[in-house]
């Protein structure tokens, strides 16, 4: 009995083999929304949302990257920030129920929700702006694009040059 | 393997390949229903996008259409520039693509990884405003259309579960039958080697009865002078041998276990025959025999055992009527069985004796075996049939053989 339980349960593990995957995604990929929340931008989805801030920006995640979330006319939206060590130094000041615009790359996790990776933020009432990012995408705490994997710009390459500009060409440029 | 084992594995694989195949046909199916979905919505934004640009040549209007799908979309013209871009920063930049092969090479589609991380759905097409032909690219959300490969998902992750938890009830259950089987099994050994010690012990008191009796006389013989007295003896002697045979015959009909040949018999035939052995003893105690056989039946039997069955019941009754009485011998259909009842106008059997008069060895008479009725039940068993009693004191006893007929 207990021998054919054995080989019923080794015949299921066999059948049931997926590929193993750390319980926090690999790389920098976010679990919850499947996003590179360290490296990810794509100049192609650049779009700027505005709305109110419902959760103030907070360390999250493995990378410790940081996030907070902004109600919009579109529904709420996760704006990541960029690492938390960097967020830390900066002075822009954001408070609950204010308004609050923002210029980003968006895009839609593996959970539903909508994600914004930050370039600029601005507040509209004070005019008081902060810039995490170039005009091309580049994050402002890498030096001299080392650590940013999200170079590039419209340049960037098409889906037939694997391997040049935003994360390896294909990820940042226009498709 | 038993019946309810086999059966006990049975349901459970129907089950499973019946619900593997449902499962396997919804996740195969379901990455192209999703695909299909995706183009389906490119195609249908993509004509929205081409009737745009031919109501307003500037593509300004373009920047006001948008819908919950789209990642975004470009319009690129055959000399590579950008003519239009959701993100209007890129508008007027080259595109570093070959435009004329992608022009030329029609709609083409796939799920690309943007460099958020993001899957999106990539359709190139081409599509046309007054006389000019552009190249569109439209990378979609798959957020949405997805949502039926992640049910199949959840769907088949969900069967798995149910499959394993059911097979787990079935190999639990399975183990509690098989230990139920051996509990039952010992349980038997048990009784059986009781029933042994007790039956040995029966036939040990059955035996040294008539063996002291023998023993006695024979030791008269051996002392008494007078031949006259020591044939008596003799005749003492014989008359226990006989018992001690007719035991040892009762014992050897009981153990059988070869039924012999078996015919198809006319039963009505088989009771006249046992009404004509029994007559004579009957007319000695002054017992009338009443034999009511409306309907000729036929059954598959070996006639010589039902012959032994209905003469040890009617010898029974007979003994139950010493003083005389109406021995009534009934032949009747039921279904698909012939019921054969053998009643006397005796004393009947009391209650508390009913329930032992099966068992073998057990006796209410002097010098009974005890093996009679018990072996009717056997014979009557052994056909495919069964024996039953009732009685009543004081108004008489009938035993109802059944016997499967022969149409």
């Amino acid at each position: 009995m207990k021998r054919n339980l054995l080989i019923f349960m080794c015949v299921v593990l066999c059948l049931w083999h997926r590929p193993a995957s750390a319980f926090w995604g690999s790389d920098s990929t976010d679990a919850a929304s499947g996003l590179d929340v360290a490296a990810g931008f794509d100049v192609n989805t650049i779009t700027s949302i505005a709305g109110t801030v419902t959760s103030l920006p907070e360390r999250k995640g493995q990378e410790q990257h940081t996030v907070m979330v902004v109600a919009t006319n579109q529904g709420a939206v996760t704006v990541v920030l960029g690492p938390w060590w960097h967020w830390e130094k900066q002075s822009f000041s954001i408070s609950k129920n204010r308004e609050i615009a923002i210029t980003g790359s968006l895009a839609q996790g593996k959970d539903g929700a909508m994600y914004l990776f930050a370039q600029r933020l601005e507040n509209p009432e004070s005019g008081e702006t902060l810039t995490l990012r170039s005009d091309s995408g580049k994050p402002l705490w890498s030096r001299n694009g080392s650590g940013n994997r999200n170079g590039g710009g419209p340049h960037g390459g098409m889906g037939s040059r694997p391997g040049a500009g935003f994360r390896g060409g294909t990820r940042g440029g226009i498709r | 393997m038993r019946k309810t084992t086999r059966l006990l594995l049975f349901i459970p694989l129907c089950f499973t390949v019946l619900v593997a195949w449902f499962a396997w046909s919804a996740y195969h199916a379901a990455p192209t229903l999703a695909a299909e979905n995706l183009r389906g919505a490119g195609l249908s934004i993509s004509a929205a996008i081409e009737q745009l640009m031919i109501a307003d040549p500037s593509f300004r209007s373009l920047a006001r259409y948008t819908t919950p799908d789209i990642a975004y979309f470009a319009l690129i013209d055959r000399q590579g520039v950008i003519r239009f871009h959701t993100y209007q920063g890129l508008i007027g930049q080259p595109f570093s693509g070959d435009v004329r092969y992608m022009l030329s090479n029609g709609i083409s589609e796939q799920r690309e990884r943007l460099g958020t991380g993001e899957e999106a759905y990539l359709l190139r097409t081409t599509v046309h405003a007054r006389h000019n032909e552009y190249l569109l690219t439209l990378a979609l959300h798959t957020y949405r259309a997805d949502q039926v490969i992640r049910r199949a998902n959840t769907g088949v992750t969900i069967v798995a579960a149910l499959t394993i938890a059911l097979w787990g009830l079935t190999l639990l259950t399975l183990g509690m039958f098989r230990r139920e089987e051996r509990h039952h099994r010992e349980m038997n050994r048990r009784e059986e080697l009781a029933r042994l010690g007790e039956m040995g012990a029966l036939m040990a008191h059955e035996i040294r009865n008539p063996l002291a009796g023998i023993k006695g006389f024979a030791q008269l013989v051996e002392t008494d002078d007078d031949i006259e007295q020591a044939r008596k003896h003799a005749e003492k002697i014989v008359a226990q041998s006989l018992r001690m045979e007719a035991l040892v015959n009762d014992l050897l009909a009981f153990a059988r276990d070869d039924q012999g040949e078996r015919q198809t018999a006319e039963l009505s035939e088989v009771i006249q025959e046992c009404v004509v052995l029994v007559g004579i003893e009957a007319a000695a105690q002054n017992v009338t025999i009443k034999v009511d056989a409306p309907v000729p039946l036929r059954a598959h039997v070996v006639a010589d055992r039902i012959v032994q069955l209905l003469l040890n019941l009617m010898k029974n009754a007979l003994q139950a009527m010493p003083d005389g009485g109406v021995l009534t011998i009934g032949l009747r259909q039921k279904s698909t069985t012939a019921h054969i009842s053998v009643k006397d106008s005796g004393s009947g059997i009391a209650p508390e004796h009913l329930r032992h008069i099966f068992e073998p060895f057990w006796t209410s008479k002097a010098q009974g075996t005890g093996l009679g009725l018990a072996l009717c039940r056997k014979v009557a068993e052994e056909h495919g049939g069964g024996l039953s009693v009732k009685s009543s004191l004081g108004a008489g006893s009938e035993f109802i053989v059944t016997l499967p007929v022969v149409k």
